[in-house]
């Protein structure tokens, strides 16, 4: 028992070694080649970012809607103020829901999508080509998919913001319960600037955790079709969990 | 100059090298045979740094690839070229790109010179007109041309082949034999090649290595291979006979 657990301890810490390790020779290798380097940034940027954008704006606008249901529903006693639905929906929105349901999307679609990728180079001798042309295959693989990373999920974490914000007031404009000018009334009320920066701060922290560890997991995978599918839902699993305990951290320390 | 000194490496408790010594006289050509499982891949991934021996040595000219940092180790193997037993194309590029690719990241060459380096070797494996296609679009002869076509456009000292023939047919395995060939004695690069095709052993390689269990039992030219006297080897060349 004793030992299963210090079994599970070293290999916890072999992770947490081999991770930082990986990022250390990612961003401490020379870039060979500007344009090639900046040409894989863009193609990441927009496998990340811009392909992200239609579904992190669909499930920003179901979740912005559903909150303002949800809170009208809570708000049916009289004494309290129809303002204070605005008060509570787009704070909700700005503070939480859309970095948290932007990273949720995009663990399942780019992390997993980032481990296969590695996963499926890795069993096909392509790391390994790379490592023998001279060329760092962390500084080429990984660097650009964190960077793209932690550019592009913050301008997601806005587009989320608005679009989410939006629908919860057009549900609560339709609604006939809260006008317009009540939502706003309550959202100006309680919004602060601190709410976008920390929402800003979980963006980037979130872009950073869900593309380093799926490079991590792809880049070293082991087996054939196996380990690379193996690897797709490792990645998509371990983001989910890491964002959900940085979340935590995060409040914890900024809030 | 590649000097291969009692190299040992075994994975998690099993030994699969025992042993190991060799070396390789410049613009030669070596080829390691052996059975399945003797520890050919294994071995041919420590000539090129992949792996590191749990003991011993591997010389790649003066330099013990063991005493290198990631960094030096990156700036030796500039002077390696290597056929991946799959041809290890990255599939997101062109053929082109591919090719171009080592010479993009590692000289400072304006994309004309560029150009005319990649097509000069394409036509040499006799794929200029492929040069636009991706991987996904060729036969596995054509991408193991595209492989050796990247591995040889920096004019690399050292060359490395895993299994350059496996999964082809004999018409195109002879087409590579003969570039693996020319390759060797033209342009004096030194070669290894790890292979089961004793046919092209026998036509193509100066040298020949036998490992078995770990060890290299036999290293000798073509002609002492012929005149084996060893009775494991001589059992693994009839094995074979129906190739010779």
């Amino acid at each position: 028992m004793i030992s299963a657990l210090a079994s599970k301890v070293v290999t916890l810490f072999q992770h947490v070694g081999r991770f930082v390790r990986l990022l250390g020779e990612a961003f401490g290798s020379p870039i060979y080649d500007g344009p090639t380097y900046r040409q894989n940034l863009a193609r990441e940027m927009k496998q990340v970012g811009v392909e992200s954008l239609p579904i992190v704006a669909i499930a920003a606008a179901f979740t912005g809607g559903v909150t303002t249901e949800q809170t009208i529903y809570q708000m049916r006693y009289p004494l309290i103020p129809e303002s204070t639905v605005g008060a509570i929906v787009v704070p909700s929105v700005i503070l939480e829901f859309g970095a948290l349901i932007t990273a949720f999307i995009l663990a399942g679609r780019v992390s997993a999508r980032i481990a296969a990728e590695l996963g499926s180079m890795r069993t096909n001798g392509q790391i390994d080509a790379l490592s023998v042309m001279g060329i760092s295959a962390s500084g080429y693989l990984v660097w650009p998919r964190v960077l793209a990373g932690v550019i592009t999920f913050p301008f997601l974490y806005i587009v989320a913001s608005v679009v989410g914000g939006a629908a919860g007031f057009g549900v609560a404009a339709t609604s006939g319960t809260v006008t317009p000018a009540e939502f706003l009334s309550g959202a100006r009320s309680f919004f602060t600037g601190f709410m976008a920066v920390y929402g800003l701060v979980k963006a980037v922290v979130f872009g950073f955790l869900i593309t380093a560890i799926a490079c991590y997991v792809g880049f070293y995978t082991e087996g054939g079709a196996q380990g690379v599918g193996r690897s797709a839902t490792r990645a998509a699993v371990t983001t989910c969990m890491f964002v959900l305990v940085a979340d935590y951290l995060l409040a914890l320390l900024m809030l | 100059m590649i000097e291969v000194e009692n190299v040992h490496k075994g994975f998690d408790g099993t030994p699969v090298l025992e042993g190991v010594d060799f070396e390789i006289d410049e613009c030669n050509l070596f080829a390691i045979v052996g059975h399945s499982g003797s520890g050919k891949s294994v071995l041919l991934r420590h000539l090129v740094g992949l792996l590191q021996p749990d003991q011993g040595h591997v010389r790649v000219g003066d330099t013990d690839l063991a005493t290198l940092s990631d960094d030096e180790l990156e700036t030796v193997r500039t002077r390696f070229g290597m056929l991946f037993q799959g041809g290890a194309l990255f599939d997101s590029m062109t053929v082109y790109d591919n090719v171009s690719l080592p010479l993009r990241l590692h000289t400072d060459q304006p994309e004309s010179e560029i150009e005319a380096r990649v097509m000069e070797e394409l036509e040499r494996v006799e794929l200029r007109a492929a040069a636009d296609q991706t991987p996904a679009s060729l036969s596995g002869g054509q991408v193991k041309r595209v492989a050796l076509a990247r591995a040889i456009v920096r004019k690399p000292q050292y060359l490395f082949y895993d299994e350059p023939s496996s999964g082809l047919d004999p018409e195109t395995s002879s087409v590579i034999d003969a570039l693996i060939k020319q390759l060797s004695r033209t342009l004096c690069r030194m070669g290894v090649m790890v292979t089961h095709d004793m046919h092209s052993v026998l036509s193509i390689a100066d040298q020949v290595g036998f490992l078995h269990e770990g060890q290299m039992r036999f290293v000798g030219t073509v002609e002492e291979l012929r005149a084996c006297t060893d009775p494991v080897l001589c059992d693994f060349l009839e094995a074979n006979a129906y190739q010779l």
